[in-house]
């Protein structure tokens, strides 16, 4: 579906939620409860907190419908409210969710960025070398590994194949910022997945 | 072309933004053996989470925010309810209770009203009777609507 089709239907939903319409609101909740779930999966571990924070959004896009002013998709605005929620979810509970990157070292990014490719560097070829299934297997546990915000990023991008102008978005995060996150946790898989291979447990 | 191998932002930009890269680099990567591994090994990497299995609630997320949602109405309505019948008691206290010192003042009745039975006093109670009645009305309906919710989960 092309995106003025999508504002068009969005712009059907919500007028008729606004008419007091239950069953609107119900589809939209349908129609975008993965995507949610997907922001809520990477940012929050415990699965009541996830199931509070899912009405929650739910809650609080139906109390601010009728200020929803269509400059994104209906989507992308409540996955922008899960997103928040998440980040106040941190914040309420004084957890440091930005302690290992936000003190964006961007001295570390420099070095990184303008690594050139080592003419000796151990890179081979993944795919040659691992089994399919494995590689899944361990990509899924390194992703686990990241910090909430590379794991929802790298969803979005990936899995949801978002882009980057939707991310942003949704996370309010400067293009930027996102791109370089990506590029972070991209890097950090990758190399994961090299090192995993020379330990052998690949 | 250049002969420089590209760094990792480069290889990262190939991969996921090809259009911002200039035609050196992408000749340089069509004739190098190694940037074209490093792009292959990030190729694999975004195909494998393509296809990962996408999370999803394993509970009716719709239901419950839509019980939340009427059950949020009622009781909206429902102090509505009680401020508009406090609102209207006010009033009638008022209105009732003035027309009644009026006519017992016209028809010179004073003797017939000991102090207990002061108009104001009657219409005060009668509306307090009234409030009270309408509040254990609408607890009853709540307490009601509750129980079924619970006999339906
Ligand atoms: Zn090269």
């Amino acid at each position: 579906m092309d995106s003025s089709d999508q504002i068009f239907q969005d712009r059907e939903l919500v007028g008729k939620v606004l008419r007091s319409d239950t069953n609107a609101f119900a589809r939209i909740i349908k129609a975008t409860e993965n995507l949610v779930a997907q922001i809520l999966f990477k940012m929050i571990k415990n699965e009541d907190d996830r199931k509070d924070i899912a009405q929650d959004v739910y809650i609080k896009a139906y109390k601010n419908l009728s200020g929803f002013k269509f400059q994104s998709k209906l989507s992308t605005w409540i996955a922008q409210i899960a997103y928040n929620s998440c980040i106040n979810f941190y914040h309420k509970r004084r957890t440091e969710l930005y302690d290992d990157f936000l003190g964006s070292r961007e001295e570390d990014d420099e070095i990184i960025r303008n690594e050139v490719a080592d003419p000796e560097s151990s890179d081979f070829q993944i795919e040659e070398e691992i089994q399919g299934k494995e590689l899944k297997k361990i990509l899924e546990s390194e992703i686990e590994k990241l910090n909430p915000i590379y794991k929802t990023l790298i969803t979005l991008f990936h899995n949801e194949e978002l882009s980057y102008e939707e991310i942003t978005s949704i996370t309010q995060l400067p293009e930027g910022t996102v791109k370089n996150y990506l590029f972070r946790a991209r890097k950090t898989l990758k190399t994961n997945l090299l090192k995993k291979y020379k330990e052998g447990e690949l | 072309m250049t002969n420089k191998h590209l760094s990792e932002t480069e290889i990262q930009q190939f991969c996921f933004e090809q259009d911002t890269l200039g035609n050196s680099i992408l000749e340089h990567v069509s004739k190098c053996e190694l940037c074209s591994i490093k792009i292959s090994n990030y190729k694999v990497i975004d195909e494998k989470l393509k296809n990962m299995k996408k999370e999803s609630f394993n509970f009716d997320l719709s239901s419950m925010v839509l019980e939340q949602i009427s059950a949020d109405t009622s009781s909206s309505k429902f102090s509505m309810n009680v401020f508009f019948s406090f609102l209207f008691a006010l009033m009638a206290i008022f209105i009732i209770g003035f027309a009644g010192l009026y006519v017992i003042d016209i028809l010179k009745l004073q003797e017939l009203f000991i102090d207990a039975f002061n108009p104001f006093i009657v219409v005060i109670a009668l509306c307090l009777v009234i409030i009270l009645f309408n509040y254990v009305g609408e607890v009853f309906s709540q307490h009601k609507k509750l129980i079924r919710l619970i006999n339906t989960l």
